[in-house]
């Protein structure tokens, strides 16, 4: 039996800046975040009627809000055979595993003094399901098993797109240091 | 002076497993930038502070990657900033309602 979630502007009003929170949290923009988050409350309105109240409206939100995620970053799976990104990686070392072009770029005070817009440029030229599994373990410290339900991969394939987003965004913010300087 | 011995002993047998039968400096960083560290517990957080301490290439990548999640934060609240909450939800009630 459907129950009574209340008014929908009542809804609306509660819910509408933690699904924001959330859709940031994915590494979307504002905008695609306020799209999402759109989707989430049509989803929501067309499927009202089949609530039962066995979760809170607010886990039953979020479960649409990754659900449509899901859908969007569907391309994960083929995003993880070989990137180029893996053979630059592999030349930084010798074959007994030693550094051979060690990590350049600026020290982590640096950086750490710098704002967010170091960054900006560069998250958005990750492929969307590196930018999310980044997001979702660096901004929103989401656990292994979180990430990989929301994102629907396993926790290799997790490794995977966690390891290319981070070397991408580490050569990234370096480039960009170094043409500052 | 036996127990500082048996002290220097036992740090010289944990550093020589460690370079003997720990991760090169390819697979340390590697299992760091795929995230296999984030939840690690206080047993391997201390192998990989005792890793970091021996390489200063490694200890740059680290603190690198870990300045990312900082960054990120902050574009992340500049993002969420840059969102009018109000005018927001006044659309979703005039489209939806």
């Amino acid at each position: 039996m459907a129950k009574d979630v209340g008014p929908l502007e009542q809804v609306i009003e509660d819910h509408t800046q933690p699904l924001l929170a959330g859709a940031l949290g994915l590494g979307l923009s504002p905008v695609d975040a306020e799209e999402l988050v759109q989707e989430t409350f049509v989803a929501f309105l067309e499927a009202v009627k089949r609530f039962e109240g066995r979760s809170s409206v607010r886990t039953y939100l979020f479960g649409i809000l990754y659900r449509k995620a899901k859908e969007r970053f569907r391309k994960a799976k083929r995003e993880l055979p070989a990137d180029p990104a893996d053979e630059t990686w592999k030349d930084r070392f010798d074959t007994r595993g030693h550094w051979v072009t060690p990590p350049k770029g600026p020290e982590a005070a640096a950086l750490n003094a710098e704002t967010g817009a170091l960054i900006a440029g560069c998250l958005e030229t990750l492929p969307e399901a590196q930018r999310a599994a980044f997001t979702l373990r660096e901004v929103d410290k989401k656990s292994t098993e979180e990430i990989c339900n929301i994102l629907d991969v396993s926790t290799t394939n997790l490794g995977v797109l966690l390891f290319r987003a981070r070397n991408k965004l580490r050569d990234c913010v370096s480039a960009r240091w170094d043409e500052k300087a | 002076m036996t127990l500082l011995l048996a002290i220097l002993g036992g740090l010289a047998a944990v550093y020589g497993s460690l370079v003997l039968f720990g991760p090169t400096c390819a697979g340390f960083t590697e299992r760091l930038a795929r995230g296999d560290y984030d939840d690690a517990g206080p047993l391997t957080l201390a192998v990989v502070r005792f890793h970091v301490l021996l390489c200063p290439p490694c200890e740059k990548y680290h603190a690198q990657l870990a300045a990312l999640g900082v960054l990120a934060r902050r574009k992340t609240a500049a993002d969420a900033a840059e969102i009018d909450v109000a005018a927001f939800k006044k659309k979703l009630k005039r489209d939806l309602v």
